[in-house]
């Protein structure tokens, strides 16, 4: 139950490819993540699953059976909506009441159980109202009650969390995982917010135009991103990218930037030539610093928990470090930093991941 | 600072407005109910020198089958006609909702009948519905037998007639709100609505309507009053008959102030029909007004 | 059925009920269009003449140009030239048009920015429009000939404009809603006066839409007919009026001048809507479309 497989599922609009050649599989009762910029084919993605788009080619398969000529109503399917889509001339019991109406449950059961999803959902004091009547945080819940009532065996929420202000987001984002949790069935959850992605995932599916980028758990994902592309678009501030040159000297093979010499360990396969290196915040150590690296402070960012320090070491980017709470610097001021605190990731012109680094 | 401004504003332009609104409705008031007192026949003097019979006009007109007769004609002919132009209008924009090849073709050819001049409508249909005439030979060809109906000259007919010629001339008008109205339906909630299970027929009752019932509320309205008082298609039609079958409330009014020049009963009909209307009206703004709240409230502003 | 077949046959349906409505709007045009093209022998015949054959513009130069043709077929010769009557219509739903839309935009602003109409007056306002003009017929037409506006220019023009006032408020309104307050706001923030402001910021974009209310307005004033017909006579007559010249002494309806007149009359005003169709909705929706 709640197993969902897509084949080289494929869905062009005119002219524009906006998902290409997908495969996927998503586990029985696990909370996967679609993420990536806008319009890189999450949400399509998404719709075809639920059956309001077609495919252009490929296949569906909803709990082993193929699904692709299925209605949105018999895909045993849930769906949140970006917007909700609660029904607006009829109230909050109406609308979670929807459901097993259409379905022709019974009054007696369909009033018994409103009212035991309204408490799962702490939204029993709203039943009588209408949705223009209620907050952004309580329409949330009417909406994820009224997919709740159905008990569908996948749930997909499409960038439910988007147009809520920031606390409300941190509060709903814990209850959708609490539902997860209690639930245990299957969720497929878009986004382009990273950081939702990696709090609440238990595999991350990366997409950019259309393309599947990466699977993985979070910290794979984090940790050994397959591409330039997912190093920078996880961890916030954004992995350091520098622009350089491979080259194999006499002192052994580096890495070469702004006049700055990396040596590298291990290159295997890796020519010379144009590269560039990724270094996250945390990893430029500016405390105890022993490599020799020097650049100039542009910028001091004191955020109570760490202080963010933006570096200019004489390309056009600066390079951003993570210091303690209490660092301090004058800008201008000239600091020692080290590079090899953290992991450094190798990518090719391309932006593909080269090398083990 | 900006109230001082809208005073100002108020106060300038309200004026210039009401001026020749009520320039026109107060007289006209006025001389309603003047000549529904009053005796005038034209020739025998001016309009102030005629004798006031007070209430006697009304009785003339309010025991008067014909006027009655006149006035329920006139609902008949509104009703129908606006049920009518509402499904067909409603059918044609359901079906040109979604974008197809030929969509803006048909939409412009769709909106032509409301462009051209009434009285022109009735005249070209005049020639259409002669008895001997293209409609009946068109229908003969496609019934496969000789129909030779007497559009004019027979009662059922010709009110059907006229009722079709509204229909005609009147369904673009509901079409176009219609189409917006359906067009600028969110669709979000209808997809909800799948996703829960929910059939077409299902969608279409419980979402799709309820969502339209502002615009459709406001199509009726318009559509029943302006229908009320339809003149210039059914007089170059018909003139009310054959007889008076097809004498609708505006018809007989015209008769009895130009043609029997019985201007004080014509100005009692108009003024106890102008009552009626005014009531309607009167419900008719409140609706419209509710249904405004209805339509806030579903949208926010 | 597989769902390709199943979109297939629904769009040969939508086809098909499209169509039916289609032949039912075309043919009733296609008759009057062909008729102002047929020779007066064909305009009246059983069984039907479908083609005009010979196609003729004799119809058309009858009407419009005045030429003295085909009276062999028909006596008439009294038909007087519609250019009198076109000059009216012109001079009549031109000013009463304008005037309209002038008054509306100044009124519509004044609701839209400060509120100066309740909600419910605006509503109200749209009495002007609900009433049908039969039934306040009698009144104006005793009333004008008091006055001496029968027959005249004004006389018609204050009418029109009148009634045509709830549409070009309502309409310019939902024009001037769209216009953020904000950019007034920011405009007089720089400095800029009020004339100037609504000169050069709000006027700009509200533009097509006034020019859009000015095109419906001017269909409404042109295609009336009832208060036409009772005020006009000797000095001043628009064209709807004229159509019922068209009947000849012996002949009965001179169908074919008729609708050379009819097409004639016609044709500006399709024009005119196929041009602002997209804003046609909004002459009517009167606040009742989510925007």
């Amino acid at each position: 139950m709640g197993e969902i497989r897509l084949v080289k599922l494929r869905k062009e609009f005119k002219g524009t490819v906006a998902v290409q050649g997908t495969d996927l599989d998503v586990k029985e009762g696990e909370f996967l993540v679609l993420v990536g910029p806008s319009g890189c084919g999450k949400t399509t993605t998404m719709r075809m699953i639920a059956g309001l788009e077609d495919p252009t080619s490929g296949e569906i398969h909803i709990d082993g059976r193929l699904a692709n000529d299925l209605e949105p109503g018999q895909r045993n399917i849930g769906m949140v909506f970006q917007n909700l889509a609660l029904f607006p001339h009829k109230t909050v019991f109406e609308n979670i009441a929807f459901g097993p109406r259409m379905k022709k449950v019974p009054r007696d059961e369909i009033r018994s159980r409103v009212e035991q999803v309204a408490r799962t959902m702490h939204i029993s004091h709203l039943l009588h109202k209408l949705p223009a009547q209620c907050s952004g945080g309580e329409a949330q819940r009417v909406a994820l009650a009224r997919t709740l009532i159905t008990n569908p065996g996948v749930y997909l929420l499409d960038e439910p969390l988007s147009n809520l202000d920031a606390k409300l987001r941190k509060e709903m984002r814990a209850e959708i995982d609490r539902l997860h949790k209690d639930l245990r069935k299957t969720f497929i959850y878009v986004t382009h917010d990273q950081e939702e992605a990696m709090t609440l995932a238990d595999r991350i599916v990366v997409m950019r135009d259309g393309r599947v980028e990466q699977v993985g758990t979070s910290m794979e994902i984090y940790h050994d991103p397959v591409n330039q592309f997912v190093a920078t678009f996880f961890g916030s501030p954004a992995m350091n990218i520098l622009d350089g040159e491979v080259r194999r000297k006499e002192r052994g093979p580096a890495f070469v930037f702004s006049g700055w010499h990396v040596p590298l360990k291990d290159l295997g396969e890796v020519p010379d030539g144009p590269a560039s290196l990724g270094v996250r915040p945390e990893g430029v150590r500016l405390e105890g610093a022993t490599e020799g690296y020097r650049a100039r402070v542009s910028l001091v960012e004191p955020l109570g928990k760490e202080t963010l320090v933006y570096l200019d070491y004489g390309a056009e980017r600066l390079m951003v470090a993570v210091a303690g709470p209490t660092f301090q610097a004058q800008e201008g001021e000239m600091l020692e930093f080290d590079l090899g605190a953290g992991r450094l990731y190798l990518f090719n012109a391309k932006g593909g991941r080269i090398g083990h680094e | 600072m900006a109230r001082r401004k809208g005073r100002r504003y108020k106060w300038t332009i309200l004026p210039m407005v009401s001026v020749p609104i009520l320039f026109l409705v107060v007289p006209i008031i006025f001389f309603q109910v003047y000549f529904s007192l009053h005796q005038w026949t034209a020739y025998l003097g001016e309009w102030w020198q005629a004798d006031f019979v007070g209430l006697d006009n009304f009785r003339d007109v309010l025991g008067e089958s014909r006027f009655y007769l006149s006035f329920l004609r006139s609902l008949i002919f509104a009703g129908s006609s606006t049920v009518l132009c509402l499904v067909i209008g409603f059918t044609l924009a359901y079906l040109m909702r979604d974008p197809f090849p030929g969509r803006s073709v048909f939409y412009l050819l769709f909106i032509t009948p409301m462009l051209i001049v009434p009285v022109a409508i009735g005249y070209d249909f005049e020639m259409l519905l002669v008895q001997k005439g293209p409609l009946n030979q068109l229908l003969s060809w496609l019934a496969g037998r000789e129909i030779q109906v007497a559009w004019f000259a027979e009662a059922v007919p010709a009110f059907v007639s006229i009722i079709f010629i509204e229909v005609w001339n009147w369904t673009p008008f509901v079409f176009i709100l219609m189409l917006a109205g359906i067009t600028s339906m969110p669709k979000e909630p209808i997809e909800a609505a799948r996703v829960l299970g929910a059939s077409p027929v299902q969608i279409f009752f419980h979402v799709q309507i309820p969502l339209l019932r502002p615009v459709i509320v406001l199509a009726l309205i318009l559509r029943f009053l302006e229908a009320l008082g339809e003149y210039p298609k059914v007089w170059s039609l018909t003139r009310g008959g054959p007889g008076s079958y097809t004498e609708t409330m505006p018809v007989y009014l015209f008769i009895t102030s130009w043609e029997h020049f019985n201007i004080s009963k014509g100005a009692a009909m108009s003024y106890v029909v102008l009552l009626v209307v005014a009531a309607i009206v009167y419900l008719c703004i409140r609706l419209l007004v509710r249904e405004k709240r209805t339509l806030e409230m579903l949208y926010g502003r | 059925m597989t769902k390709a077949a199943k979109r297939r046959l629904r769009s040969i349906g939508r086809y098909a009920a499209l169509g039916v409505w289609l032949a039912i709007v075309a043919f009733p045009l296609l008759w009057a269009l062909m008729t102002s093209f047929k020779p007066p022998y064909q305009w009246f015949t059983w069984p039907p003449t479908w083609i005009a054959n010979p196609f003729t513009l004799n119809n058309y130069r009858v009407v419009w140009l005045g030429e003295l043709l085909d009276t062999q077929y028909v006596q008439s010769a009294s038909i007087q030239t519609p250019f009198f009557a076109l000059v009216n219509s012109i001079i009549i739903a031109g000013t009463s048009t304008l005037l309209s839309v002038i008054l509306g935009v100044l009124l519509a602003y004044g609701v839209s920015r400060y509120g100066i109409l309740s909600e419910r007056s605006l509503f109200r306002l749209l009495i002007l429009r609900m009433v049908p003009p039969i039934v306040v017929a009698v009144p104006v037409v005793i009333y004008y000939s008091t006055l001496g506006l029968s027959d005249t220019y004004l006389g018609l023009i204050i009418i029109y404009v009148v009634t045509t006032l709830p549409y070009s408020v309502w309409m310019t309104k939902s024009f001037i809603d769209e216009v953020p307050v904000e950019m007034e706001q920011s405009a007089e923030l720089l400095g800029a006066s009020r004339l100037r402001t609504i000169w050069e910021v709000v006027f700009p974009l509200i533009r097509s839409g006034v020019v859009a209310t000015f095109m419906f307005i001017l269909i409404l004033t042109w295609s009336e007919y009832l208060m036409a017909l009772l005020l006009s006579a000797t000095n001043i007559s628009t064209l709807p009026v004229q159509l019922n010249k068209y009947e000849g002494s012996t002949e009965g309806r001179l169908y074919g001048w008729q609708q050379a007149l009819s097409i004639g009359v016609t044709v500006p005003l399709i024009v005119i809507g196929y041009a602002i169709h997209k804003h046609l909705v909004r002459g009517f929706s009167f606040g009742m479309l989510k925007r």
